[in-house]
């Protein structure tokens, strides 16, 4: 199981398309067929300046918003080269000053196949097309501290991964986010002029990602980059506050690493860290994430090399995970 | 690998397509709220020349401004008639879209545009960073707490810039109504005297574009009325250039639908622009001297307040805002009432104390309050984002506005008449308002977050004291002009009055006392208002 703790860095962020770039959907790995990756991630995800509009600035009556998560994963291989994946996280917000009050419950759920369409020598062309829900009614209109915005999603990612000697990997995925409209609680509202409903639009969104770095079944060290651009042109207005139908954007690095324990049965531990280095409404967050995962396998057709069927890695002959090529035709 | 290529094609195409359908789909609301069918009154109310203005004006004022027109007999509007068949001609799609748009009826229209540029306008100003420029207050604020007053002779508070909190969006709603209700009346008055048909019916060989063959006489024109006396308060009210322009934009396209329509003639459009300006300019004298130069007050000002209550041992309000904000328009207790005598009003004002705030009663309210904060529901919560009408919206007074607008289309009623409604609906709200800031800076009562600071709310805290509640002085107000105007709805107003003052409480930013004694205040302020409306000739 890899990098699924990417989710939660991304329900961290402002209510964007929350789980369009989790890990697991965005990276060239598969569970092989018949195993099943299951995991649990806590992320912790603090800004104190923010960017209304392009206006850099602070506002002390917030302070310091945090917002942490505890999200559930699971990516299971129906064939080595379709996968189906979800995530449902549990998201509380807390600002450090002023008066405000945060806000916490569970929030979306995210269903998602992942399908690996071409194989091209060290070259995995992917698939992935899913979609997103909210589990129940929470309060999407009282950014930044709602966990989420109640949108019903689509989405369709194109994912490239290409294999490198010494374990080496890169990964670039872009995915489309369809978000429909949402319905707030209140029936009058200003964005680009006035509204007498409680109807909101909510732009699209398109994220862009790329990593680079060691992946082998025990160890993974990756450095990661992130961009998103919502749709529309509506920016926050000086000194109000954010509102859900806003263009958010942002730029992002960060890490991932993990480790197989194997006195723990390979259970795995993933720490990821993140960074927003520019955005447009959008908070300067940074992130981390802790996670624990195991790979269970239920395949009848085990063979020798059982750790390594566990998951898959087509294209990858450079050792390490040796896989045998005419498996992944 | 030639599988391999001709695979990739088809992935990229249909990734392609996919792509492209998706974000091909555009992005609409099934209702903007501002819809509107044409408008055709069941009743013209062709009398209502007749009912009692706000100003006391009377068509004898107008003598010199309006003058007998032209006989539809004479070259000259012979003439006009020749120039409305040609802008008839001239129909086209920007000119029917406008047509569609004022046909739904003008002073609904005229509330919608006050109601967009309020919530517009409504964002209280960033703290200064500049030091340059203010070391006095951490905040800019309105030109009349600032000592350079020259610019500031018309529109005392919002000249520098406007910010329609509540209380100023009260007063601006209530002037809009004020002057529109003041200027129809007397619309009427010479429509009567002067009887003269529209060119449509003058001329059979003319037929009306979209809109209805007019009921009332043409001269002087309504349309015309109404855009120049809102285009003129609300460019006071709102004098940022970009507000400026947006509604010159929409005065011009009243002005004239009609003519392009043509029902209308340009001598009955100019006559109407000029009884507009001539009323704005008889209302925009109370405007300017109804006392709101002073309503933002000082900081010695802020300081009596505030002494006044620790010299008697109890707990002053302080800003919980960080830097400290001065109060929200602290003397606008002072301005000047529409339906009831000043001195009645305070009195009324500080007719229900608060409870001392060392009394174990106030310590069960602050435990309410917390109890609210700490155990929300989602019920609860839609019920306090549904009333907040907070920065950035059209305020409470605009909320009962678009309230009001419901019952008001489903009635079908005539330009004057709606605008009567209005004028009773947020000349209550006014005193509502300014009664409401009597007390609030009377009392000076801190906030359940300043008392407790683990009360966290739900909505954002106002800059200013906490008792009454002005929701529920504003809701009561509202709810009891509404009801008098449409009986048959008065258990929903009350009952929406009751859920928005209970709101406040929910969202932990008032005590119940506040709740209270803001419903109680406020329903006799309403029905100062219903009086007014029971003796003004339209019942």
């Amino acid at each position: 199981m890899k990098n699924f703790t990417k989710f939660s860095l991304l329900a961290m962020l402002i209510f964007t398309s929350l789980f369009a770039n989790a890990q697991m959907m965005n990276d060239g790995i598969f569970m092989a067929k018949g195993s099943l990756c299951g995991g649990i991630t806590y992320t912790n995800d603090s800004w104190k300046n923010y960017w209304e509009g392009s206006l850099y600035r602070e506002n002390k009556n917030m302070g310091t918003v945090t917002t942490q998560s505890v999200a559930l994963m699971g990516n299971y291989g129906i064939s080595d080269k379709l996968n189906v994946l979800f995530s449902l996280p549990y998201i509380t917000t807390k600002p450090s000053a002023g008066v405000l009050h945060g806000m916490s419950g569970v929030q979306d759920l995210t269903l998602a196949v992942k399908y690996r369409l071409v194989q091209a020598g060290n070259l995995s062309v992917i698939g992935s097309v899913g979609g997103s829900i909210p589990t129940n009614n929470y309060v999407a209109d009282f950014m930044p501290f709602s966990i989420g915005n109640q949108s019903k999603t689509v989405f369709a990612r194109g994912i490239l991964y290409y294999t490198l000697p010494a374990n080496l990997a890169l990964t670039v995925n872009g995915v489309y986010t369809s978000r429909a409209n949402v319905r707030v609680d209140r029936e009058m509202y200003y964005s680009d002029k006035g509204y007498f409903t409680n109807e909101m639009i909510m732009p699209d969104v398109v994220n862009f990602g790329a990593k680079l770095g060691h992946y082998s079944y025990r160890w993974q060290l990756e450095g990661t980059y992130d961009q998103q651009v919502t749709g529309g042109s509506i920016d926050i207005r000086r000194n109000d506050m954010p509102g859900l139908c806003n263009k958010f954007d942002y730029t992002r690095v960060g890490f991932i690493a993990s480790y197989r324990v194997p006195a723990l049965k390979d259970l795995q531990i993933m720490i990821t860290g993140g960074k927003i280095l520019s955005g447009r409404n959008v908070g300067e967050s940074t992130t981390f994430s802790i996670g624990l995962s195991k790979i269970v396998g239920f395949s009848k057709n085990k063979t020798s090399d059982s750790q390594n069927r566990l998951i898959c890695r087509p294209g990858d002959n450079h050792g390490g995970m040796e896989m045998k090529k005419e498996e992944h035709k | 690998m030639k599988t391999i290529i001709t695979k990739n094609i088809k992935l990229t195409i249909s990734a392609f397509l996919l792509i492209a359908g998706v974000s091909s789909c555009e992005k609409y609301l099934d209702k903007e709220g501002t819809e509107l069918a044409a408008l055709n009154p069941t009743n013209t109310d062709v009398a209502a020349g007749a009912w009692k203005t706000y100003t006391g004006t009377v068509v004898a004022d107008y003598a010199t401004v309006i003058t007998t027109p032209d006989a539809v007999t004479s070259a000259n509007y012979l003439k006009e008639i020749e120039e409305v068949k040609t802008e008839v001609g001239k129909i086209d799609d920007t000119r029917r879209e406008a047509i569609r748009y004022w046909n739904g009826g003008g002073v609904l229209r005229w509330n919608q545009i006050m109601r967009e540029l309020v919530a517009k306008n409504n964002l209280p100003p960033a703290e200064n960073t500049d030091f340059s420029k203010s070391t006095t207050f951490p905040y800019p604020l309105p030109s009349s707490a600032t000592t350079a007053a020259a610019d500031n002779a018309d529109n005392a508070v919002g000249t520098t810039f406007p910010f329609s909190n509540p209380p100023y969006a009260a007063r601006a709603y209530a002037y809009m109504s004020v002057a529109q209700y003041d200027a129809l009346v007397m619309t009427m008055a010479l429509k009567a005297k002067y009887a003269r048909k529209a060119p449509n019916a003058v001329d059979a060989s003319i037929t009306p574009v979209i809109v209805a063959a007019p009921k009332l006489n043409s001269f002087p024109s309504e349309d015309a009325v109404m855009a120049a006396v809102s285009y003129e308060f609300m460019k006071r009210l709102f004098p940022r250039s970009a507000d400026t322009l947006y509604l010159y934009k929409k005065k011009e396209e009243q002005k004239w639908f009609k003519l392009w329509a043509g029902v209308s003639t340009r001598s009955d459009i100019e006559a109407g622009e000029k009884l507009g300006k001539a009323i704005y300019a008889k209302v925009f004298a109370r405007f300017r001297t109804d006392g709101m130069a002073n309503a933002v007050g000082t900081q010695a000002k802020w300081d009596s307040l505030a002494n006044r209550i620790t010299e008697k041992g109890e707990v002053a309000w302080k800003s919980m805002e960080d830097a400290p904000r001065p109060p929200m328009l602290a003397m606008y207790g002072n301005v000047a009432t529409w339906n009831m005598d000043k001195a009645a009003l305070n009195t009324l004002s500080t007719s229900i104390p608060p409870l001392s705030t060392k009394s174990a009663e106030f310590k069960a309210q602050v435990a309410e309050v917390k109890y609210y904060t700490e155990n929300p529901t989602r019920e609860r919560i839609a019920i306090v984002h549904y009333w907040a009408d907070g920065a950035g919206t059209h305020a409470p007074p605009g909320h009962w506005n678009q309230i009001a607008e419901k019952a008001i289309v489903a009635a079908k009623m005539s330009e004057v008449r709606t605008a009567r409604n209005f004028a009773l609906l947020n000349t209550a709200m006014m005193d509502a308002a300014v009664s409401c800031w009597y007390t609030k800076s009377y009392y000076y009562y801190p906030r359940p977050s300043q008392m407790d600071n683990g009360i966290k709310t739900l909505t954002g805290l106002p800059n200013f004291p906490s008792y009454t509640s002005g929701h529920s002085t504003f809701s009561a107000a509202a709810a009891t002009v509404l009801s008098y105007i449409f009986p048959e709805n008065a258990a929903s107003y009350q009952a929406q009055a009751d859920e928005a003052s209970k709101s406040r409480l929910y969202g932990g930013i008032h005590y119940k006392m506040d709740c209270d004694g803001g419903l109680k205040i406020g329903k006799a302020v309403g029905d100062k208002a219903v009086l007014r409306g029971q003796s003004d000739g339209a019942q």
